[in-house]
């Protein structure tokens, strides 16, 4: 039969210890759904000379599950279609609105939410809602755990923090607190060149204050205009008050912070605008979903 | 980049740790199309090559082998996945659906497919079978989608042939004309 792939030595194995044992040597790779390792695996990207299996880690749960303390646990097996249908995820709404995105639905059937995160992949939608709800991901060793936020995972291109033996083990994403809201948009931009990452996003999150006039507090997040997700420095002081003038300042900002692709020359001219395009949407539909006004033109489109 | 220790989590219950050995060259059997069948398989072999070279099931096809263009879309466990990227190894608990299995024993054409000759939906035929099989997905879990619905399921399936109006048009008759109601 045609080959494809290079051989290698593969496990399944049935406990967090023994995963984390076997990918300890070098050139081990963990396998999930296979959406990523197995395209890198075609192109010739990596060739492992061992590949584990995590699907068959009983320990590793496969169905989100709500904490103890409201917090969303989300852990290494469950797909990205399987936190799709839970009922509890339309309290992040970003996350719901990421998750609802995400094409085709075979891969929904068959990538988990770690693995997404994990990749490392610059354009993909899940970590930079993931970083803006300031979620962690739960590593372990198989006797140790440590948790990094998933804003800190990538330090390179295609890279992350984890180190040999190692596996991620769940992620966390804070509850959700009192006139809180979130939401995330992202537009595809046709490449033009090698390399040019298709789209561009935003992931916005905002908590007002009691009386919905207010921002006490505020994070955005631009995915696909770095290795990583770029959160935006906010340099402007809290409060700031609900309304167009505070989104505008803010897509300025994120704009301002774009750098463009050095081999990409029109992006320079095309990703800002689109990127202060995606925050100003991005901040009103926090605020209303956070329990604040809804600007002029969201009241049309409500109509 | 930060990093805090943490307690390890209480994990789920577990069977009793065995000794991990690595997963040769074996025969295996899979259950396709409702039928038990046996098959070599080698942990480096994809799921498309397997079911095409294999089992004979060349309704399967291998695109661009990299998860882009959905003509590789077959079922498992009525749920449409990429057969390029799923390794045979890992789909021998799950119960697989190919375009083969979609006409009847007797070799009558199942309405989805039927509509796709009424309306003239393919030209290559070559994204055809991925085609058919998620939108038998598609109406398995809603049997009135709108044309809308139809668009999206099938958003991840390439076709350079027809402009897709067809074959919407296509999912759409046959939906008409298959019992059940909207969920």
């Amino acid at each position: 039969m045609g080959r494809v792939l290079q051989p290698f030595e593969y496990y399944e194995p049935v406990t967090v210890a023994d995963a984390a044992r076997l990918t300890r040597s070098a050139n081990a790779h963990l396998l999930a759904g296979g959406c990523d390792l197995v395209p890198r695996m075609r192109h010739g990207l990596v060739r492992p000379e061992r590949v584990v299996s995590i699907m068959k880690v009983a320990e590793l749960d496969d169905v989100p599950r709500l904490g103890p303390d409201g917090e969303l646990r989300i852990g290494a097996r469950v797909l990205l279609g399987a936190l799709g249908g839970h009922p509890g995820l339309p309290r992040w709404h970003a996350l719901d609105d990421a998750v609802d995105g995400l094409e085709p639905a075979d891969i929904r059937n068959m990538g988990t939410v770690v693995g997404n995160v994990c990749s490392a992949v610059a354009f993909l939608d899940v970590p930079v809602v993931l970083a803006v709800l300031r979620a962690e991901l739960r590593v372990t060793d198989g006797s140790d755990a440590r948790a990094i936020p998933v804003a800190d995972l990538c330090v390179a291109p295609l890279t992350t923090a984890l180190r040999p033996g190692e596996l991620v083990s769940s992620i966390v994403v804070p509850a959700v607190g009192p006139h809180s809201g979130s939401a995330f948009g992202k537009i595809a931009v046709t490449p033009h060149e090698e390399g040019d990452h298709n789209r561009v996003s935003a992931a916005c999150s905002v908590v007002l204050d009691a009386g919905g006039t207010s921002v006490a507090s505020m994070a955005v997040v631009i995915g696909s205009c770095d290795f990583r997700p770029l959160p935006v420095p906010l340099t402007t002081g809290f409060p700031m008050p609900v309304g167009a003038a505070t989104y505008a300042q803010v897509a300025a900002l994120a704009a301002d912070m774009v750098a463009p692709p050095a081999d990409a020359h029109w992006a320079a001219q095309v990703r800002p605008q689109l990127v202060a395009a995606l925050v100003r949407d991005g901040l009103e539909r926090a605020v209303r979903r956070a329990g604040g006004p809804a600007e002029a033109d969201d009241q049309r489109r409500q109509r | 980049m930060s990093s805090t220790a943490v307690s390890p989590e209480v994990g789920l219950p577990h069977p009793e740790p065995a000794a991990a050995v690595p997963i040769t060259k074996h025969i295996a059997t899979m259950r396709v199309n409702g039928r038990d069948r046996e098959v070599v398989v080698e942990p480096y072999l994809l799921l498309v090559d397997v079911l095409r070279e294999a089992l004979g099931l060349t309704g399967v096809k291998r695109g661009c082998a990299t998860g882009h263009c959905g003509s590789c879309t077959v079922l498992a466990d009525g749920l449409p996945i990429r057969s390029c990227l799923r390794l045979a190894v890992t789909a021998t608990d799950v119960a697989l659906e190919t375009v083969e299995g979609l006409a009847g024993p007797d070799g009558t054409l199942a309405p989805l497919q039927q509509a796709v000759v009424d309306h003239a939906a393919a030209q290559c035929g070559y994204c055809t079978p991925g085609m058919l099989m998620a939108a038998t997905a598609l109406l398995a879990r809603d049997p009135r989608p709108t044309r809308s619905d139809v668009q999206r399921a099938l958003n991840g399936n390439l076709c350079r042939c027809t402009g897709y109006v067809k074959i919407v048009d296509a999912v759409l008759d046959a939906a008409s004309r298959m019992p059940g109601d909207r969920a």
